[in-house]
């Protein structure tokens, strides 16, 4: 008999290995005849479903995580970049926030777009956002602190910034892509399309 | 040991689209379940919500990564991020699901379904004696909902659930609306499966709206908990009295109003079971 081992391998092989309309694709005939197949669902359905989940909840996070790239690229194109992402990429931590913390680097490689070479800045941004709002909490320097501070002790005084502060270079203004309203966004993709 | 846990009442999940409730104190249920992951973070608007919330009414955390089932080693990172959560919102218990998401390091995010085998009886029991010892306290598991089983199943979900209940000597969160989807995705009888769970270790309830999807029925937390499912909760209060009931609605997302109105029906679902109970008593 198969170890659950195995047969946990085997089920996250069927269901995680190719993704869209192809999710039957994965599936090794041997696995089936482990899945009960009675009623309306077969086998292979019933493993489908897990499998249509996996990509669809996986490429929601990042679509949440990275919606200005998304905005860009437009649902089809960010689908099945954001598929090739989790092909390359799985995830590697139990939390799900984690699973786009390489898609700025493979943006950047692997996945870049041509016509848009901005992408990975804007992912980048996107991604540094997320970490400042998830970043610990500390209160900021006050005035009052600094004159409780006598003069003599000021030539060793070291300022040390907030743990949200992050510190982005980028070599595109994706500051502005960042604010721009959809239309504006829709002129960028467009621009490329042609 | 039996599992006990105070009885809390009728709460709703702590959901992003309510904190500005939570943060103006116009959030008034009887207690709210957190998302353990969406608050392993190290600070920020999401722990401010859950402080205050906590300071208002109890708060329970409610894990979707343990993935108890799993044959990979426990996340030792994830542990220690659950324990300090636990250490700061002191939750009037933990709970996480009887299924398993990674292997091979591969996090699926899913609540994957086990086989119901001693193997895996023996492995999961094994991992939730771990986890208490590592909490330093008992854990709720919660049936999940399934849309395959497995040829080599020795036994039914509810005998598999019940024995790792009593190895493990764990708490149950019973989540009424996924014993009625499994129970239609499978074809089994789901007062069978209510009857089978032992009574005295469920902690909490759960309740949920589901989609039809022809085929089969999909667990998608965006709707109101469906008649079946309510018929399926007077049994449960019939069986096991008062138990924490929690109603969780994650898409489609109602306003603050509606949403409590769902915790109160279950309240007065809740008050005629008993009631009766105590007249034919």
């Amino acid at each position: 008999m198969l170890s659950l081992r195995d047969l946990q391998a085997g089920f996250l092989r069927s269901i995680a290995t190719a993704p869209g309309p192809s999710v039957f694709s994965g599936i090794a005939p041997a696995f089936l005849e482990l899945v009960e197949g009675r009623g309306p669902l077969g086998s292979a359905d019933r493993l489908g479903v897990y499998a249509e989940m996996y990509w669809a909840r996986l490429v929601d996070v990042l679509r949440d995580d990275f919606s200005r790239v998304a905005a860009i690229l437009g649902s089809t194109r960010f689908t099945a970049l954001a598929c090739a992402y989790l092909t390359r990429h799985p995830s590697t931590r139990p939390s799900v926030r984690w699973v786009g913390a390489e898609f700025a680097n493979f943006l950047a490689r692997d996945g870049a777009v041509e016509g848009l070479p901005f992408l990975a800045d804007v992912a980048r941004l996107e991604w540094t956002r997320m970490a400042a709002f998830n970043a610990a909490d500390a209160a900021p320097l006050r005035v009052e602190s600094l004159r409780a501070i006598p003069p003599s002790q000021w030539p060793r005084l070291t300022f040390q910034t907030v743990p949200a502060l992050h510190v982005l270079r980028v070599a595109w203004p994706v500051h502005e892509l960042w604010a721009a309203d959809d239309a504006q966004i829709c002129l960028v993709a467009g621009l490329q399309r042609r | 040991m039996a599992h006990s846990v105070p009885y809390l009442g009728h709460g709703v999940g702590l959901r992003t689209m309510h904190f500005p409730h939570v943060l103006a104190g116009t959030a008034r249920v009887d207690w709210f379940e957190a998302i353990s992951e969406n608050f392993m973070i190290d600070g920020g608007r999401p722990l401010a919500v859950l402080e205050r919330a906590r300071a208002s009414c109890p708060v329970v955390l409610h894990g979707v990564s343990l993935s108890l089932g799993s044959t990979d080693p426990l996340s030792e990172p994830y542990l220690r991020a659950l324990r300090a959560l636990a250490d700061r919102v002191a939750p009037a218990w933990v709970s996480d699901h009887l299924c398993w998401g990674s292997v091979g390091g591969h996090y699926a995010h899913d609540l994957l379904p086990l086989p119901y085998t001693e193997e895996a009886l023996n492995h999961v029991v094994q991992r939730v004696r771990t986890v208490q010892d590592r909490l330093g306290r008992q854990i709720l598991i919660e049936n999940v909902s399934s849309y395959l089983t497995f040829t080599h199943s020795a036994m039914p979900e509810w005998e598999f659930l019940a024995a790792v209940a009593e190895r493990a000597d764990c708490g149950i969160l019973l989540d009424v609306n996924n014993v009625y989807v499994s129970a239609v995705n499978h074809g089994f009888d789901a007062e069978r499966y209510i009857l089978a769970v032992p009574a005295d270790r469920v902690g909490q309830i759960h309740l949920a709206g589901h989609s039809h999807k022809g085929t089969h029925l999909l667990d998608t937390h965006d709707g109101h908990v469906a008649p079946a499912v309510w018929d399926l909760y007077r049994l449960v209060v019939r069986r096991c009295g008062q138990v924490s009931t929690l109603v969780e609605w994650d898409d489609r997302m109602p306003d603050w109003d509606m949403l409590c109105a769902e915790a109160e029906r279950a309240r007065v679902v809740e008050a005629e079971i008993l009631e009766a109970h105590a007249v034919s008593a």
